[in-house]
């Protein structure tokens, strides 16, 4: 194989790749259902005296009705595993677990609080695999939120 | 330039993409402003004196670390050296891949991120399409491939980062995490605000590891020091800029790290409403994981050959190469390897949750190479002074002692359990990662070299 054709084959890849990620992405992730939860995910962060990452559109335009990106992959636990191993510091190669406090997991359980509430069982589980070093800033009751 | 060159430019990007990229950046950004020093304390006390001295090195030796440490102390060390450099890139591998997956199932379809099946298939795909890369090709192909992606995926997006991340603030907003003197530094907590600044020395890992091509550049004396000196500020421009940004604009501890950068990069895009935006960054964040992937598959895997070769440390399969010169067997070796422990990562829970004490343990191994690193250098400047460099590092013995201090404290904050050890014994981690040093560090190395016969020292096999 020549140094040519690899060239070709990996950018004919990487541009079926593009095509496939322009096409199967979801724009349009905002509606009335997304909005709804976006108000109630706000209203979560703020009882707590916590900013929200962001206005009402822009919640309801990532995480859409379901917040599928976050939700979906907890349930194989390898997102969950990897995210046990970049809770630290560190650049891309080096990277190591610290001791850190609970604001490294605010989101992730108010997203499944709000938005996938069936899933908290597992992220309790996950979040008791760790020693915090201050106590969780959102307490396990603000799910009935 | 011929095909199994590199230029220097590209041997800089390759650096930085072993070394630097934005995947820490939603992380590092929870630490908003204080991140800066999380960074910028390294680079006095490990990133300058690694770069530096691996520059003098280079730059009067050829192979890398290996090559050093085997002039500096023996043979036997040089060995060490490169076994690990290279058993850290065994563990790296599924968690880096890993991340491509759950990045291509982000945008294409997040029901594909609940199927361990998909991050396998994924893991393996790539990781073997990249070994059937690098034996085709050559480094002058990796070269070309990882520099592009670094520049696709690290530096275009990061700007970009930056950019909106001024722009949002040019608008009037407030930004997300307090930018006062008053947060320059992380809040003390004792013991933990210790943990997290030791640890970080370690963070510009890698600096020296693509110092094992420095043959391939067409005047390394010269070059090699250039190319350190563009990493050193590309490094630190992308390690500490793109979480700054996003501490700007977003609370990233309020979006869920599991979906990290791209959640990162989404919700800025959703602000500024440009989220057509998200897949080509996503697919561009993948081409800079998989640059870094092709460098690190590189890099340490031949130090390995050059070591076996110079030494005979290693059996004649493992010697042997293709006509391009590319360590086919140690290659193919490692990735039965890799694939078994990406199909553990990927499919049994328990590992994945357990995964983050192996790569505890195998950065610890990797930051021996720094120790042995340094020595060698003061060694090499003692004993051979005269010896033709292209580059002279300066303060030579103050470089080696901050920098060997610097990575000992680094293994040794390792043994302090981190908040993912919930309920067990202090001892009972520092047996854990004591005993995973010793095994991979001490005793795989020491066998090997035990094990080693005479008739191991061949002068070529070729495939």
């Amino acid at each position: 194989m020549s140094h040519k054709a690899i060239y070709a084959t990996v950018i004919g890849v990487f541009a079926a790749l593009l095509v496939i990620m322009m096409v199967t992405f979801d724009y349009s992730k905002q509606n009335r259902e997304a909005d709804r939860k976006a108000d109630q995910l706000i209203a979560l962060y703020e009882q707590h005296g916590l900013r929200a990452p962001g206005d009402r559109n822009q919640i309801a335009r990532v995480l859409g009705d379901d917040a599928a990106v976050v939700c979906e992959p907890i349930g194989n636990g390898v997102d969950l595993g990897t995210l046990k191993t970049r809770l630290g510091v560190g650049g891309e190669f080096y990277f190591r677990p610290v001791r850190t406090d609970a604001q490294f997991v605010i989101g992730l359980y108010a997203i499944v609080s709000v938005y996938c509430p069936s899933e908290l069982d597992e992220v309790n589980d996950f979040l008791d695999g760790f020693k915090f070093s201050d106590k969780p800033l959102i307490d396990h009751d603000l799910t009935s939120n | 330039m011929p095909s199994n060159r590199i230029a220097w430019t590209a041997l800089a990007l390759m650096t930085v993409s072993s070394v630097a990229s934005l995947r820490p950046a939603p992380t590092m950004a929870v630490y908003g402003l204080a991140c800066v020093f999380l960074y910028v304390l390294p680079a006095i006390v490990f990133l300058i004196p690694t770069a530096l001295v691996s520059a003098e090195l280079a730059s009067g030796w050829d192979g890398g670390v290996y090559r050093w440490v085997t002039e500096g102390i023996s043979p036997n060390m040089g060995f060490a050296a490169a076994w690990h450099q290279f058993a850290m890139t065994i563990f790296y591998y599924p968690t880096l891949l890993s991340f491509v997956a759950s990045t291509l199932a982000y945008v294409i379809a997040p029901s594909l991120a609940s199927s361990g099946v998909f991050t396998a298939i994924v893991i393996i795909t790539v990781y073997w399409a990249g070994v059937f890369l690098s034996m085709r090709g050559g480094i002058g192909v990796i070269a070309k491939l990882a520099s592009s992606g670094v520049l696709i995926g690290t530096l275009i997006p990061g700007v970009l980062l930056v950019g909106l991340g001024i722009i949002y603030l040019l608008q009037g907003n407030a930004s997300a995490a307090p930018m006062d003197a008053g947060h320059l530094l992380p809040e003390w907590t004792g013991i933990a605000s210790i943990v997290l600044i030791v640890s970080n020395f370690g963070a510009y890992s890698g600096m020296e590891m693509n110092a094992v091509h420095v043959n391939e550049l067409d005047d390394p004396p010269k070059q090699f020091p250039k190319a350190m000196f563009l990493a050193i500020a590309l490094v630190l421009v992308i390690l500490i800029l793109p979480p700054l940004a996003i501490s700007w604009v977003v609370p990233s501890q309020q979006i869920s790290l599991t979906a990290g950068i791209m959640q990162a990069f989404d919700a800025i895009y959703a602000h500024f409403g440009i989220q057509f935006l998200t897949p080509i960054t996503g697919l561009a964040i993948v081409a800079a994981s998989l640059a870094g992937f092709m460098t690190w598959l590189s890099g340490p895997s031949k130090s390995l050959l050059l070591v076996a070769k110079d030494g005979g440390y290693l059996p004649p399969f493992f010697q042997k190469t293709t006509d391009t010169g590319v360590q086919a067997n140690i290659l193919m070796v490692q990735g039965v390897v890799t694939t078994i422990l990406a199909l553990l990562f990927a499919l049994v829970p328990a590992v994945s949750n357990a995964y983050w004490i192996f790569m505890t343990i195998t950065t610890s191994v990797y930051l021996l190479v720094y120790l042995w690193l340094f020595i060698a250098a003061m060694n090499l400047r003692k004993n051979q002074p005269d010896h033709p460099r292209g580059y002279r590092a300066p303060m030579l013995p103050v470089l080696c002692i901050t920098g060997f201090v610097a990575s000992l404290a680094a293994i040794g904050i390792s043994f302090v359990p981190p908040s993912q050890f919930a309920d067990g014994n202090p001892w009972t981690f520092v047996a854990i990662v004591g005993s995973g040093v010793g095994i991979l560090g001490v005793i795989i190395p020491v066998a090997l070299i035990k094990l080693r016969k005479p008739s191991w020292k061949v002068e070529e096999v070729p495939a």
